[in-house]
C-alpha cells in the first residue's frame, strides 16, 4: 500500500500555520524518516497522517483511500502509530500489552481467536520477545519497552507503520537495536514505515528515503546517499557539517566541522 | 485462581453483613429475636412490631445500601479512568450539585415532600448537570479531554452550588428539609423506590460493561487508543453517561453520598491491577462491603440514635484510604512513562 500525501497543510491556531503544502510518498517495504529542526512540522505532518490532528486542506491517500474519510477502526486497519511517549499502566505484561495491538481486529462480543494469537507470537518473535512475554513491563530495560511497543503496534498488522520518535530518549545500544529491529522488518515484508526523528546522524544510516522539512515544507527527499550534501544541510540547521562515507555500507556520515580556535 | 478465591470471599463477606444489617439496629429490637424471626419462630413471627423493624426497616435499607455501593463504587472507578485522575469523585462532574439542586427547587418553589418527589427532582437535576457539563466539554476542537471535562464539571458544580443556596438562603423550610436531605442517609428508604432505581442503575451498568474494552485501550493513552480504532471523546461521552445514571440514582435514594466513590475504587486497584473488568467488578464488590459495613456502625456508635452514613464513611474510610497509601497498595493511575 502506498502512502501518498498531497498539498497538506494544517496549523494549530488561526494564524500559525505549522504544514504550509506538503508532498510525500512513502512505498512498502521500505523505511521512511522525516527529518528536520525542532519546529519544522515533521511531528505534525505524522500526526496528520495517524489522524491525529485533522488537516485544514489536502488530502492522505492510501492507495485510493483518503484516511481522513474512511471510519476510525477501518484506519486502524490500515495503519498504526507508535506514539511518542506513550503510556503503560503498572503492573502490564508484555503480552497484555502486544495484544492491545488486536484491538481493532475484534468485535464487541467477538471472542480471542486464533489468528489473534498469530498474531500477536508473530509480533513477539519478530522482535525477539517471545521468552519476556511474562515479563512485566516495568521490569524491562528502555530497549526491550520500545520493542514492546513495536511489537503492539506490529501486531495491528496494518500495511503502514508510523513511528514518532522512536529512539529518543534511549542510549546508543538500545538505539541501534531498535533501527535495526525496523530495518530488518521493513526489508523483511512489505509494510511501509514513516519514522519522525530528531537524529540525522541515524536517519542518514537507515532510512531508504529521508524526507527533509524546514519551516512546514519539504525541502528535498530522496535516497541519502544521493540528497545529503553540507549546502543541504546548512539550509535545514545553520551547521557547516563534513559527510564521511561509512566504511560498512557507504552509508553517509555527517560530522559537524570543528570551530578553528587559533 | 486468585481473582475467583477474592471474589468468592467478598460475596461471603457481603452474606454475613447482610445477616448482621438484619440482626442490629438502632432501636431496642434484641438481636436474639431478630434471629428467631429470621429463622422463622412462629411466635416471633407473629410479633407485628418484629416483624414491621425487619420487613419495612431493615430490608429494605440492606438492599438499598448493597444497590447503591455497588453503583457508586463502579462510578467511581468509571470517572477515576475516564479522567485519568486518582482524585475524581462524583462531586468532580458537578452530579452532586446538579442533584442538590434539583431537590431544592422541588422543595422550595413545587412543595415536594415525598420520597419519590425527592427521587426525581434529584435526578433531573443530575441529568441537567451533566448534560451542561458535556456540552461544555465538548464544544471546540480539542475534543472531549479529562482536563476539560473536569473544568467543565467544576464551573458548572459551582454554579449550581451558587444557585442552591441563593435559594435556601432566602427560605428557612427549605433550608430545614435540604439539610437532611444532604447529609446522606439509607434510613427510611422504600423497597418500591429501591427496585425503582434498578431501571437506572442497572442500564448504567450494562453501558459500563460495554465500555471495558474502550475504557482497558484509553489507559494506554488517547494517541494510543485512537490508533487502536477506539474514539476517545465518544468513550469519555458515554462514561460519563453511565457514571450519571449510576450516581443520579443512588444520590436520589440516598442523598450525596460523598468519598464512597472514590475509596472503594481505590480499595480494588490494590487487588485488582490494571485490568479494567477486574476493576469495575471489584469497585462494585467493595463498594457494597464498604457502605454496608458503614450502615451497620451508623446504628451502634451513638445508640439509640443514628449517625448519617456519609459521615460514617468519611470517618472509617479516611484511615483505609492512608492505610493503602501507607503500605504501598496504591497503584497509581498516573503511570510512568514507558519508553
Amino acid at each position: 500500500m502506498q502512502l501518498q500525501v498531497n498539498d497538506l497543510h494544517a496549523s494549530y491556531s488561526a494564524n500559525t500555520p505549522i504544514l504550509k503544502g506538503v508532498n510525500m510518498t512513502a512505498d512498502p517495504g521500505q523505511v521512511t524518516i522525516i527529518v528536520g529542526p525542532n519546529g519544522c512540522g515533521k511531528s505534525t505532518l505524522l500526526r496528520c497522517i495517524a489522524r491525529l490532528h485533522r488537516p485544514e486542506r489536502g488530502t492522505v491517500m492510501l492507495d485510493s483511500e483518503n484516511v481522513w474519510k474512511i471510519k476510525p477502526r477501518q484506519a486502524a486497519h490500515r495503519l498504526s502509530l507508535l506514539p511518542q511517549s506513550p503510556m503503560a499502566p503498572e503492573g502490564m505484561t508484555v503480552a497484555n500489552l502486544v495484544q492491545f495491538g488486536r484491538h481493532p481486529h475484534q468485535g464487541l462480543f467477538q471472542q480471542w481467536s486464533d489468528q489473534d494469537q498469530q498474531a500477536v507470537t508473530e509480533a513477539l518473535e519478530l522482535t525477539h520477545l517471545a521468552d519476556l512475554a511474562h515479563r512485566r513491563l516495568d521490569q524491562l530495560s528502555g530497549g526491550q519497552r520500545q520493542r514492546c511497543w513495536l511489537a503492539m503496534t506490529l501486531a495491528q498488522q496494518t500495511p503502514l507503520m508510523l513511528l514518532d520518535e522512536p529512539t529518543s530518549m534511549l542510549d546508543l545500544g538500545h538505539q541501534v537495536e531498535v533501527l535495526n529491529l525496523v530495518r530488518k522488518i521493513a526489508s523483511a515484508g512489505d509494510r511501509a514505515f514513516v519514522i519522525v526523528l530528531h537524529d540525522l546522524i541515524a536517519a542518514a544510516q537507515y532510512a531508504d528515503q529521508l524526507v527533509t522539512m524546514r519551516d512546514g515544507e519539504i525541502v528535498c527527499s530522496g535516497a541519502p546517499k544521493e540528497i545529503l550534501t553540507p549546502e543541504l544541510i546548512r539550509e535545514l540547521y545553520d551547521v557547516d557539517v563534513r559527510i564521511l562515507t561509512s566504511p560498512d555500507n557507504q552509508t553517509p556520515i555527517i560530522v559537524a566541522k570543528q570551530e578553528q580556535l587559533v | 485462581m486468585r481473582v475467583l478465591s477474592l471474589v468468592l470471599s467478598s460475596f461471603l463477606i457481603i452474606g454475613l453483613l447482610c445477616l448482621c444489617s438484619m440482626l442490629i439496629g438502632a432501636g431496642d429490637t434484641s438481636i436474639s429475636d431478630a434471629w428467631g424471626y429470621l429463622c422463622g419462630d412462629s411466635s416471633l413471627r407473629s410479633d407485628d412490631n418484629l416483624d414491621m423493624v425487619l420487613r419495612t426497616l431493615r430490608w429494605p435499607r440492606t438492599v438499598a445500601a448493597l444497590v447503591v455501593g455497588a453503583a457508586m463504587g463502579i462510578a467511581g472507578a468509571l470517572l477515576q479512568t475516564v479522567t485519568r485522575n486518582p482524585l475524581a469523585d462524583t462531586g468532580l462532574l458537578g452530579i452532586n450539585s446538579g442533584a442538590a439542586m434539583g431537590v431544592v427547587i422541588g422543595i422550595t418553589y413545587l412543595n415536594v415532600s415525598t420520597a419519590l418527589g425527592y427521587l426525581l427532582w434529584a435526578l433531573g437535576g443530575t441529568l441537567l448537570g451533566t448534560s451542561l457539563v458535556l456540552v461544555v466539554a465538548t464544544t471546540g476542537k480539542a475534543g472531549v479531554t479529562p482536563l476539560r471535562l473536569i473544568l467543565a464539571g467544576l464551573g458548572i458544580g459551582s454554579t449550581f452550588h451558587g444557585i442552591t443556596a441563593m435559594i435556601l438562603l432566602s427560605n428557612q423550610t427549605s433550608y430545614d428539609e435540604y439539610r437532611f436531605w444532604v447529609l446522606g442517609s439509607l434510613a427510611g428508604v422504600n423497597l418500591t423506590i429501591v427496585l425503582q432505581m434498578l431501571w437506572v442503575i442497572l442500564p448504567g451498568i450494562m453501558l459500563a460493561i460495554l465500555l471495558i474494552r474502550s475504557l482497558s485501550a484509553l489507559i494506554l493513552g488517547d494517541d494510543v487508543a485512537q490508533s487502536l480504532g477506539h474514539q476517545p471523546g465518544k468513550i469519555r461521552i458515554w462514561a460519563t453517561l453511565a457514571v450519571t445514571l449510576l450516581t443520579g440514582a443512588c444520590v436520589a435514594l440516598a442523598g450525596p453520598i460523598t468519598f464512597l466513590g472514590l475509596l472503594s475504587p481505590h480499595v480494588a486497584r490494590s487487588f485488582t491491577g490494571h485490568r479494567i473488568g477486574r476493576l469495575l467488578t471489584f469497585s462494585g464488590l467493595f463498594g457494597m462491603i464498604i457502605l454496608l459495613s458503614a450502615d451497620i456502625l451508623c446504628r451502634i456508635v451513638v445508640k439509640p440514635f443514628e449517625t448519617p452514613v456519609s459521615v460514617m464513611i468519611a470517618m472509617a474510610g479516611a484511615p483505609l484510604l492512608i492505610w493503602i497509601v501507607l503500605s504501598n497498595r496504591m497503584l497509581t493511575l498516573s503511570h510512568r512513562e514507558m519508553r
